[in-house]
């Protein structure tokens, strides 16, 4: 909203240069955004939605005035009345009183329209209009000094002389003064004469009425539109305005006639003509004003201050509030004026009293924080997980990217993934911004391949990414989608940083399958079993599943040719000097609460007595997977093998093809005695035996 | 034959004084310890000894054995530590090669951010309250003061998924959520990803981080929110920040107040990063509404509360000096390694 300053110093007293008047503006709540001009500065003040009040340059002068605690002047004029009454001339009736509970004009006769002079063009310019005549010059005028809006029509161009104000027929057209034809329907509020809409109530007249320079006889509407009603025709015309804007946030129901009074005198005083007797109205509404009753103490105990209640009522006062009587110490009754519909409760005074007094005033104390209660205060368990999540993947080298959790659902749709992928249960958004941007993520996987690629292409070619956020996905139709929080992890690239050294190699499925076991075991989580996992996101044959009772907790493995070709990583090469292959993207996905479910720390006894260690290498077909050999070795002597370890995979002569040589190095250890080495070798011969026969395996001699 | 050994003993000092290589030391201890060297050799003479001399005699070989051995030991010990030196003088001939530096990892500013948040609050007694992204229009909206007509309510202002179901468009609907659950006193800091249907540009990002903090007790008041946000701001900042608060408007506090630090960087002159107002708007804040507290069936006559709120992103970009929003998203790791 633009205040000239000079204009504004009509109707308040201040004697304070721009900058400091800015001040005074901000902290009473109407921050000023710009000051354009220095010999007549125009200021860019920013009105709050519940200010309606503010949004005139005398509403604006009030709340100075307040602060500045100086005179306010309402202009002052004189209307002079002549001829016939009005009303037997114009008649106006109302189809419903909800939509427009007040309608007042003004018949002005015998005007001679005009340029409007020097002094009002530049008040007209300087609020960013231009000058169109006397007649509107002056509706505008009073609509930027008082803020109500009022419009002017050519009375003769009025068929019937008369003015309906009902809601548009459906598919009704009007002109209006932009020079648009618009297209109505019944959810728009209108003026229209015996024929036709002229006007839409509220927003913007027709050009059929318009006041032009052949207008002799002008009829000036000042009313009180529902707000919703403005607001929704509005919305649906795509049409906002100077008055429609004020409209919406409602305008001051007995401000229609001193500013109906106010415009015709000026009118009258530029262009000339006969006011003539009366207003005609329909029976407008009388206005009851609301009481507030206001605990001072109140006041003092929410801001935390000492203000005397004289005070209080003070600044009541000088905001247009009447002080109605001191009903007892403890509370005081206080009338809210007709413009300060945002005024309900006593709360909306406690928040006048402290602006106009000035937060600045306000000390600024240490509350009393007592310790609340257990639930209250201590952390949520899960926190402790994700800071050690951070904690140790940080120190394994990944960087943590954050992303907004939209997704294009083209991307997924390209993928071809099997019907009842958990990826495709998406929530769509209703109003996306772009399509790229165009459904929850229900994966993080579209995601950090984005990254990957944003990153590869810029030559940061070794990469280990994690993210730590929210997929979705969708329930049944009007219900919120189900949110679950997951890690998602990345790698490609070299595995070391060995720098000028030579030695170096690509990250492979091991190196990855360490980081998904590693965070297993850390968090405590044991009783997953790994399966593979067939899925078009990941190469066939490398890629696993983790489960835990039956429900798939992690998938991870390598990114399928067809995934890095949708996001252009397939003709990147790693960055390995002498090699020439091709890069391999790892992406892995865990649901964090799997994690989440720490376990207690419990101290074990460190052991007492001596291990043992036993070596045992088998020949075995190829296809027998290793971690069914390792299962089946801890468990064959749960008490007495402490540990088991693959520590050598050998394939080639003299190994016979097809199979493969596994070396395990088996830790006895009891935790009672000390064990024998008899008894130690028959464990161990038996335990070959048992691999030999369950697995068919060979033991090496 | 004892002149004889003492000779040789001189002899040998001067021998194996000379020695510089490991060659010349295995001759050097064959000719004189080798099992047909000098001194086994003397040692076989003994037996051509009278029963009288065989004892002197015999002793002083003995010594003399054991000198020369010892002799032979320390050299040995001289010249391989010698060759070892050189060894490794000419494999790290040129020590200012860089070193090899091990893995490490950071996290994301807004990670950091919010790690140091939750530091401050958290000594303060405040605790860590979440919430879903995805909210009903009643929790974002409604339950929070918001009129019907509000324009957050508004399509192109909001990201729905359906008529009343939306992406949270700030983290005051945990306030909510926990007041339902729990009944006053309570001290909570909400942190967490907000939508908007903001074009994307240096300043604005549809998806960004904010900081909630609610504060619900028996005598809370306006001047222990001033207390609060001077406190958080000088230990986020600097102990020197100053902070203002000017009337503002929202829906679910009452006074409300625009909470503003004196500009991080040009400290009040005025710059491009306060667009010369010499003043940073960072948080919205206020009291909490008695409509509020009487959605959530808390008596506004028996409890007080304050409430604030504001971007993460823009807490980080002030602290770190970062001048596109846009930055935080694209995710290249060498903007993320400047930090954690």
């Amino acid at each position: 909203m633009k205040i000239p300053v000079n204009w504004l110093k009509e109707y308040t007293d201040f004697s304070l240069d721009v900058l400091k008047l800015a001040d005074c503006l901000r902290e009473g709540g109407l921050p000023v955004e710009t000051i354009e001009g220095t010999d007549d500065p125009v200021l860019e003040v920013e009105v709050t939605p519940n200010r309606c009040d503010c949004l005139s340059i005398f509403g604006v002068a009030r709340q100075v005035s307040a602060i500045r605690k100086g005179k306010l002047h309402f202009p002052s004029f004189q209307v002079n009345e002549t001829g016939e009454m009005a009303k037997k001339t114009v008649r106006v009736s109302i189809d419903d009183r909800k939509d427009c509970p007040n309608y007042s004009c003004r018949l002005i006769s015998n005007v001679k329209v005009g340029e409007s002079p020097e002094w009002l063009k530049k008040r007209i310019e300087s609020l960013g209009l231009r000058s169109i005549n006397n007649v509107v010059d002056v509706t505008n005028y009073v609509l930027f000094e008082l803020g109500h809006p009022l419009h002017a029509f050519d009375f003769q161009r009025l068929s019937g002389s008369m003015i309906i104000v009902r809601r548009a027929k459906s598919g009704e057209k009007i002109k209006t003064i932009d020079a648009l034809e618009r297209t109505l329907s019944p959810e728009i509020l209108v003026i229209a004469d015996s024929e036709k809409p002229v006007a839409i109530a509220g927003i913007m007249g027709g050009t059929d009425s318009e006041v032009s320079s052949s207008t002799t006889s002008i009829l000036l509407e000042s009313a009180y539109f529902n707000p919703s009603i403005v607001r929704k025709g509005s919305k649906i015309l795509k049409l906002s305005t100077e008055a429609s804007y004020r409209f919406e946030r409602s305008v001051d129901p007995l401000g229609i006639e001193p500013a109906l009074n106010r415009a015709s005198a000026m009118i009258q005083e530029l262009a000339g003509g006969e006011i003539r007797k009366g207003i005609v109205s329909v029976n407008p509404k009388p206005f009851t004003p609301l009481k507030i009753s206001l605990r001072p103490e109140k006041v003092n105990s929410l801001l935390g201050t000492d203000i005397k209640t004289s005070e209080m009522l003070d600044i009541l006062k000088r905001l247009g509030f009447r002080i109605l009587k001191n009903a007892s110490k403890k509370s005081v009754s206080v009338e809210v004026p007709s413009f300060r519909p945002d005024v309900r409760k006593e709360i909306d005074l406690v928040e006048e009293i402290a602006q106009i007094r000035g937060y600045a005033g306000i000390p600024s104390t240490n509350p009393c924080l007592p310790t609340l209660s257990p639930e209250k205060r201590m952390p949520e368990p899960f926190l402790q997980a994700e800071a050690a999540t951070r904690q140790l993947l940080t120190g394994w080298g990944f960087n943590e990217v954050l992303n907004y959790g939209l997704i294009d659902f083209k991307k997924i749709e390209s993928l071809n993934l099997p019907s009842d992928h958990p990826w495709l249960k998406v929530s769509k958004l209703l109003s996306p911004l772009t399509e790229e941007q165009s459904c929850l993520r229900p994966g993080l996987f579209f995601e950090l391949m984005a990254n990957a690629r944003l990153n590869v292409h810029r030559v940061n070619q070794n990469l280990r990414l994690f993210e730590l956020g929210n997929v979705f996905h969708a329930g049944k139709k009007g219900e919120v989608p189900v949110e679950q929080k997951m890690l998602g992890l990345l790698m490609t690239g070299r595995f070391g940083n060995s720098g000028w050294r030579k030695e170096d190699r690509q990250i492979d499925f091991f190196d990855f399958k360490g980081v998904i076991e590693e965070l297993f075991a850390v968090f405590g989580v044991a009783e997953y079993r790994l399966e593979t996992l067939s899925d078009p996101v990941f190469q066939p044959g490398l890629a696993l599943k983790a489960d835990i009772h039956g429900k798939t907790v992690a998938v991870f493995g390598q990114v399928s040719q067809k995934a890095v070709d949708l996001y252009e990583l397939g003709s990147f090469q790693v960055d390995l000097p002498g090699t020439s292959e091709n890069r391999k993207i790892w992406f892995g996905e865990m649901d964090f609460k799997s994690l989440e479910a720490t376990r207690k720390r419990q101290y074990r006894f460190l052991p007492r007595y001596p291990a043992v260690r036993q070596d045992i290498a088998l020949i075995i077909r190829k296809g027998v997977p290793a971690d069914d050999l390792l299962k089946f070795v801890k468990s064959f002597s749960a008490e007495l093998i402490e540990r088991v370890e693959l520590f050598d995979v050998y394939e080639g002569p003299p190994v016979p093809q097809g199979s493969v040589s596994l070396a395990f190095a088996v830790s006895y250890r009891s935790n009672s005695r000390t064990l024998t080495t008899e008894e130690v070798t028959e464990r161990h011969r038996q335990l070959g035996k048992e691999l030999e026969q369950r697995f068919g395996a060979q033991v090496r001699k | 034959m004892e002149k004889e050994l003492l000779a040789l003993k001189n002899e040998a000092i001067a021998e194996i004084a000379k020695i510089t290589d490991q060659q010349v030391f295995e001759a050097v201890r064959i000719r004189y310890m080798g099992s047909k060297g000098l001194l086994p050799q003397l040692s076989r003479k003994i037996g051509d000894l009278s029963e009288s001399e065989r004892p002197n005699v015999g002793k002083l070989l003995n010594e003399v054995k054991a000198f020369i051995s010892s002799e032979l030991a320390s050299k040995f010990r001289e010249i391989t530590e010698t060759a070892k030196e050189k060894e490794l003088t000419h494999e790290t001939s040129d020590l200012t090669l860089p070193g090899c530096a091990p893995l490490s990892g950071h996290l994301h500013p807004v990670t950091l951010v919010m790690q140091e948040i939750e530091q401050i609050f958290s000594r303060l007694g405040f605790k860590l309250a979440f919430g879903p992204e995805v909210e009903t229009d009643y929790y974002n909206l409604e339950a929070l003061n918001f009129s019907a007509d509000h324009p957050a309510r508004d399509m192109q202002a909001t990201f729905y998924l359906d008529d009343k179901i939306l992406l949270r468009t700030h983290t005051s609907p945990v306030q909510i959520r926990v007041m339902e659950k729990q009944k006053p006193p309570l001290r909570i800091i909400a942190m967490g990803k907000c939508f908007r249907r903001d074009a994307m540009d240096a300043s604005h990002s549809p998806v960004f981080h904010q900081v909630e903090g609610l504060m619900v007790d028996k005598k809370v008041t306006f001047s222990d929110l001033k207390g609060i946000m001077e406190l958080f701001f000088q230990e986020f900042f600097d102990p020197g920040t100053k902070v203002r608060l000017t009337p503002s408007f929202f829906p679910f506090t009452e006074p409300s107040a625009e909470t503003s630090v004196l500009c991080t960087n040009c400290k009040g002159s005025g710059c491009s990063v306060c667009k010369k107002t010499g003043w940073l708007e960072i948080f919205g804040s206020g009291m909490v509404n008695p409509e509020v507290f009487r959605n959530v069936g808390y008596d506004p006559e028996t409890w007080s509360g304050f409430a604030f709120g504001g971007g993460i992103e823009r807490l980080a970009m002030l602290k770190y000096g970062i001048d596109d929003i846009r930055l935080f998203y694209e995710n290249d790791i060498r903007f993320i390694k400047q930090f954690g």
